[in-house]
Parts: C-alpha cells; sequence; structure tokens
C-alpha cells in the first residue's frame, strides 16, 4: 500500500510538488486542536476512598472546566451524577445523569468532519458517545435517587428505560461487528473475530432486581413476577457474565410477607468499575520512520471486597450475595468497541506514516532534481526538517482515546430480610477474601416503612 | 488595477461589517406563539401533541358510551364519578394528571355527570371542614358526614412498547382508561388510544 501510495506521489510531480506539506500543514492544525491536557484526580479519588463523598462531590464540581475541556461534558456528567448520589443529593444526581443520557443520545449522531478527523488525527477530536455500561447504569442509579426521592413509580420509569437500552444493545453489537469486519475488509484487513461473550449482555440482572422489588412493594405483582423471571433469565443465558450463583435472596424475594413484617433489601455497591489506559507499540514502516499505534485497554481496578455482612440493630444479620458484576460486564461490552478502534488506529498511524514517507520521497527528488547544490541542499535541509516534524507530530498526534467515567461501583451484592416496621440502625461490614475487614458503613436510625418499599443502599470505595 | 483593488478590499470590508451587525443584531432567544392544534415533535417522547389526541378520543369515546343513559335512567338521577389515577408504566417521565384533567373538565362541561373531590384533594377539603367545626362560626360551618358517595372511579394507564435498530425506533404508546362501578366492581366503560411513532435519528451530522 505504501509503494503505491509513493509511486503515485512520483507520477503527480511536476507541478504538485508542495502539496505533501501542506497536507502537513493542515494536519498539524487539526492536531494542535486535538490537543488536550489531562485531568487529576488524585484529590476527588483520595476522598472518595476516605468516604467522603461530600467534599469530593464539591472537589468534582471545581474541576468542572478541567472536565469540559479534557473530558467532555459527559464524562463530567456522569461522575459529578454518580458523586452526588454517594453524597445523597438525589435530585443534583438526577440533574447530572439526565444531562449524560440527553448528551449520549445527542452525541450518537455524529459530526461527519469530527468522524473525518478521526481517521486523520485521532479519535479525541469526535465527541465522547459513552460505553454502554455507563448509558445503562446511569438510568440504574437514577432510579435510586427516585426510589430516596419517594417516587416509586419514576424510579420504575427509568429501570424500564434502562431496560430498553439493554434490548438495543444485541442489535448494537451486530452493526458493530458489521463495521469492523466492512472497514477491515476495505482497507484489506483480516476480518474481525469476537468472542461470543462480548455479544452476550443484554440483560441485567440488578435492573431487574430494583424492579422487581420496587414492582411487589407498589402491589404490582405482575411486574414483579415478570422482572424476577428476567433476573433468573439474565443469569441462565449470560453465564460468562453471571458466572457465580443467582443470590439466595432473590429466589424468596415473592415469597408471601407475614402480615406484621416488612419486607428490607439491602444493596451494596463495592470498588470500581474499569478505566482506560493507552498502549502504545511501534512498527518499523520505513528506514527511521515508525507508525505509533496508541490502543485504548480497560483496566480492571476490581474491589478488594469479596463478602458483605449487614448486622440490623434488631440482633439479626444477613450476608449478601453478589448479584452483579458490572466490571465485568463494562470490560465485556467494550471488547467489540475494541476490534473497531483497532482496525481505524491500524490503518490511521500506518497513513501517517505514509505520509510522512511521501515527504522523505518528495524531498529526495526535489533535492535530485534541482539545478544547482545550494538549492540541493536547501532542499535537503528543509524536506529534513519538515520530515522531522512529521515523525514528531504523527507520534503526539496518535493519542488513544481514554475518556471514561470514574465512579460507576465495580460489583452490586444484595439481600432481603423480614423485618417489623420500625427505627434501626443498620452496619453494612466489607470483608476481603481472608475475611478482613475493609470498610464499615453504620447508617443510623432508619425507618423502615409497611406501606412502601424498603431499599437500603451502602457503597464501600474499596 | 491598484484602485479596483483598493475597491474589492473595501467591498469586502463593507460585507464582513455588514455580516458581523446581522450577526449581533440576532438575539439568541426567539419565542414565536403558535396554535395549541399545532403538531411539533422535537425528540420524538411524549408531548403536548400526544395528550391532545389521546384525552380527544379517550373523553370523546367515554361520553359516547351508554353508561349515563343507562346509570339515569336506572337511578334518576346523575352519576357520580371520582377520578382516579392514571398510572405510568412507560418508559419516560409523563404527567398523567393532565389527562385526568381533561375527563374531569369533560364530565362537568357535559351537565350529565357529577365529580367528586380525588384522593389527592379530598384530604385537603376534609381538613378545612374539620378546621370550620372549630374556628368557622355556626352558621357558616359545614356539616360532616355530608360527601356524595361516587358511583364509579375513572383510572387509567400509559404503557409504551418501543422497537428499535440502531437510529430508527417505533414507539407506541397505549393509553387506556376504565370505568369501574364502585359498588359491584363492574367495568361499564373501557377505552384504549394508541399513538404510534416513528422515530428517526441521523447517525451523522455535518
Amino acid at each position: 500500500m505504501l509503494d503505491t501510495v509513493m509511486k503515485e506521489t512520483n507520477t503527480d510531480f511536476n507541478g504538485r510538488t508542495w502539496k505533501p506539506y501542506l497536507l502537513l500543514l493542515v494536519y498539524i492544525v487539526l492536531f494542535s486542536l486535538s490537543c488536550s491536557s489531562t485531568l487529576n484526580l488524585r484529590t476527588v479519588d483520595s476522598l472518595y476512598q476516605s468516604s467522603d463523598y461530600q467534599r469530593a462531590f464539591t472537589e468534582i464540581e471545581n474541576l468542572e472546566k478541567v472536565f469540559l475541556k479534557t473530558q467532555g461534558p459527559l464524562v463530567y456528567a456522569l461522575d459529578a451524577g454518580l458523586m452526588a448520589h454517594f453524597a445523597g443529593h438525589w435530585d443534583e444526581s438526577n440533574m447530572f445523569l439526565t444531562n449524560a443520557e440527553r448528551i449520549i443520545r445527542e452525541n450518537f449522531t455524529e459530526s461527519v468532519t469530527a468522524n473525518i478527523a478521526t481517521f486523520l488525527v485521532n479519535d479525541n477530536v469526535r465527541d465522547y458517545q459513552g460505553e454502554d455500561y455507563e448509558d445503562i447504569y446511569a438510568n440504574i442509579f437514577k432510579a435510586l435517587n427516585y426510589y430516596h426521592l419517594g417516587q416509586f413509580e419514576s424510579s420504575r420509569v427509568e429501570l424500564r428505560r434502562s431496560t430498553e437500552k439493554q434490548a438495543l444493545l444485541k442489535s448494537k453489537y451486530e452493526r458493530l461487528l458489521q463495521s469492523a469486519n466492512k472497514l477491515a475488509s476495505e482497507k484489506g484487513q483480516p476480518e474481525v473475530s469476537v468472542e461470543p461473550i462480548s455479544i452476550e449482555f443484554s440483560n441485567s440482572a440488578l435492573s431487574n432486581y430494583l424492579q422487581m422489588i420496587i414492582a411487589r412493594d407498589t402491589n404490582d405483582y405482575v411486574d414483579a413476577l415478570f422482572s424476577y423471571n428476567q433476573i433468573e433469565e439474565a443469569f441462565s443465558r449470560q453465564p460468562g457474565l453471571y458466572d457465580f450463583p443467582i443470590p439466595i435472596s432473590v429466589m424468596k424475594e415473592l415469597d408471601p410477607i407475614p402480615t406484621s413484617e416488612v419486607r428490607l433489601n439491602t444493596i451494596a455497591f463495592s470498588g470500581l468499575a474499569p478505566v482506560k489506559m493507552e498502549r502504545i507499540t511501534h512498527i518499523e514502516v520505513s528506514p527511521y520512520n515508525y507508525a505509533k499505534i496508541a490502543l485504548p485497554v480497560m483496566i480492571d481496578r476490581s474491589s478488594q471486597v469479596s463478602a458483605v455482612e449487614v448486622r440490623i440493630s434488631n440482633g439479626i444479620s444477613i450476608e449478601l450475595q453478589l448479584l452483579e458484576n458490572i466490571a465485568k460486564i463494562a470490560l465485556e461490552t467494550f471488547k467489540l468497541h475494541v476490534q473497531y478502534i483497532e482496525t481505524k488506529t491500524w490503518i490511521r498511524s500506518l497513513l501517517k506514516s505514509a505520509g510522512t514517507a511521501i515527504i522523505d520521497s518528495t524531498t529526495n527528488r526535489l533535492s535530485e532534481d534541482a539545478e544547482t547544490e545550494e538549492l540541493s541542499q536547501l532542499y535537503s535541509l528543509v524536506g529534513g526538517v519538515l520530515g522531522l516534524i512529521s515523525r514528531i507530530s504523527n507520534y503526539a498526534s496518535e493519542q488513544a482515546d481514554i475518556r471514561i467515567s470514574h465512579y460507576f461501583p465495580a460489583k452490586a451484592w444484595v439481600g432481603g430480610v423480614n423485618i417489623r416496621p420500625g427505627i434501626y440502625d443498620v452496619e453494612f461490614i466489607y470483608k476481603d477474601s481472608r475475611g478482613k475487614i475493609v470498610h464499615v458503613e453504620q447508617i443510623s436510625r432508619m425507618r423502615f416503612y409497611a406501606d412502601r418499599p424498603n431499599i437500603l443502599e451502602s457503597i464501600c470505595p474499596y | 488595477m491598484k484602485i479596483c483593488k483598493k475597491k474589492s478590499i473595501a467591498l469586502l470590508c463593507i460585507l464582513v461589517l455588514m455580516l458581523v451587525a446581522l450577526v449581533s443584531c440576532t438575539s439568541a432567544i426567539n419565542v414565536d406563539r403558535i396554535g395549541a392544534d399545532t403538531d411539533i415533535d422535537l425528540s420524538g417522547n411524549w408531548n403536548d401533541t400526544d395528550i391532545r389526541i389521546v384525552a380527544e378520543a379517550l373523553v370523546g369515546d367515554s361520553l359516547k358510551a351508554s353508561w349515563i343513559e343507562q346509570f339515569r335512567i336506572r337511578n334518576g338521577r346523575d352519576p357520580v364519578v371520582i377520578i382516579g389515577r392514571i398510572l405510568n408504566r412507560s418508559s419516560e417521565h409523563i404527567d398523567t394528571s393532565i389527562l385526568s384533567k381533561r375527563f374531569e373538565l369533560a364530565f362537568i362541561n357535559t351537565g350529565r355527570v357529577q365529580l367528586v373531590a380525588d384522593v389527592d384533594f379530598r384530604e385537603t377539603v376534609r381538613e378545612e371542614r374539620e378546621e370550620q367545626q372549630y374556628f368557622a362560626s355556626e352558621e357558616s360551618a359545614k356539616a360532616l358526614g355530608k360527601e356524595i358517595g361516587a358511583d364509579f372511579l375513572l383510572q387509567g394507564a400509559v404503557r409504551t412498547n418501543i422497537d428499535q435498530v440502531s437510529g430508527t425506533a417505533v414507539r407506541t404508546y397505549y393509553v387506556s382508561a376504565e370505568l369501574i362501578d364502585i359498588e359491584t366492581s363492574r367495568k361499564v366503560w373501557v377505552g384504549e388510544e394508541t399513538v404510534r411513532k416513528l422515530i428517526k435519528q441521523s447517525k451523522y451530522r455535518l
């Protein structure tokens, strides 16, 4: 391919000699537009890890301008929305997450120019569309916000919306796979192979669990039963994502509750979902000319937590069980995007290196054809400098798109118990695989009601 | 040649100035009054047009049905209706109280149906009546136990179904309403209106 490009340039040499240099100038301008500084979340992370969610949320708000400049409005809305949720600002969290949902929807329609620029510069030049799991779990956290606000009907609306998005995933993955294969075949690359697990996720057990509880406690047994069946289906049809047993408490959720008691459901979130990092490799295209391949990879920040115990002040203690491995879903659903990104990155990087090769070749030709020795040396010098600039800008511009939200949890644990309505103190105890306590959250004077859902939520940053 | 060039530059400057003036004259917010029956769809979500279509169809259907006349023949008086809740079972945040109000308005305006305060307002009315017993004059305080018992309860639900592939979706709203005889739990009228929308979102924009 490179030979062909070079050959064509040599044929067109007369009259259009300076074209490669002009293209380089255009490219440098484009690249300078795509440059971005980095976002430092060390303070937010430290506050989050010390469970100071209020200050972590304030810190995110203070960083708004840096967020918008480096990561775009979607990542800001997701991070602020999640932290506002952990800090107990339900309305604000809903506002941010609704905004995030709107941006994801709007960014589905891509700018043609930005899309073309992704083939010339890097993927950062287009608006971040969000990962699939971010879109789905934004609705789940909105549902929890509405639950805390006592708006159960709105909570169910959010869960239905999440279900709709999950249903769309399968067809979306099939379309993405087709696009990657089409792109690969057009550029003479081998067809993309994807593990079947990546197109498996189309049903979230956590989403259905919440639907089941709220429907049950608002006397909609038909919907509650439907959601229960969907949980069973999520485990049986997606064994790669749900490679652990269905929680025992889930199977008891629709059992009759004694008249003097209410059902308390507990949800504990632990750890953090994966983030993206840049992985760089180099391929030699021609002498002193390397193609830089910068790809985003998802890094698991999985939870240390292996068990969660809930102690209630009436003496009852329950062990929560894992219902959803959000981190695994994030990693798996990203796999198919990786195939598309990889194909595109390879093509772009090779084209950039081909551009450098063209500059080198044009310089050589100009130098050879120069009428005087001085002119020949001048061409060599100018061409050499431009070739160097081209190499530097190629190297610097080839950046992986590592935009992603930072505070979705990694795991969701659930449990349920029947208790008498009233006021209780509740303690969530998080333990690692050796039984060592890694985090404790105490929730004082919680009232559990007879005529409404009773969901108690806890978060462990580890 | 030089004069011609100067003229061109001057013309270009004027054009640029005119463009700047035009842009600066444009207000960031532009408001136009439009008719209530003008259909405008922006996002594809439930909007005023859907409310109008559904309310007209369901209210009209409920008034055309024979339940009012049958009740009057049997009881010699107008039926008393309480407007219950229209549940939102859709995947959108829909204020269903607008539909309830449309029913209320239409029933009262017929002059053949009497309405009593619904659940949300009944408590306020009762509190006011109880307070009148202590704070209002004897002759103006309203008596307790004189509420009119409703004969029928109107309730309903909004449900949605969505079929979507990539940027194309068919969203269908099923809005149902029913009148239930409170004494016998018999349904005297059931109506449903369907709104179907084809929503397309382009993959690319300029």
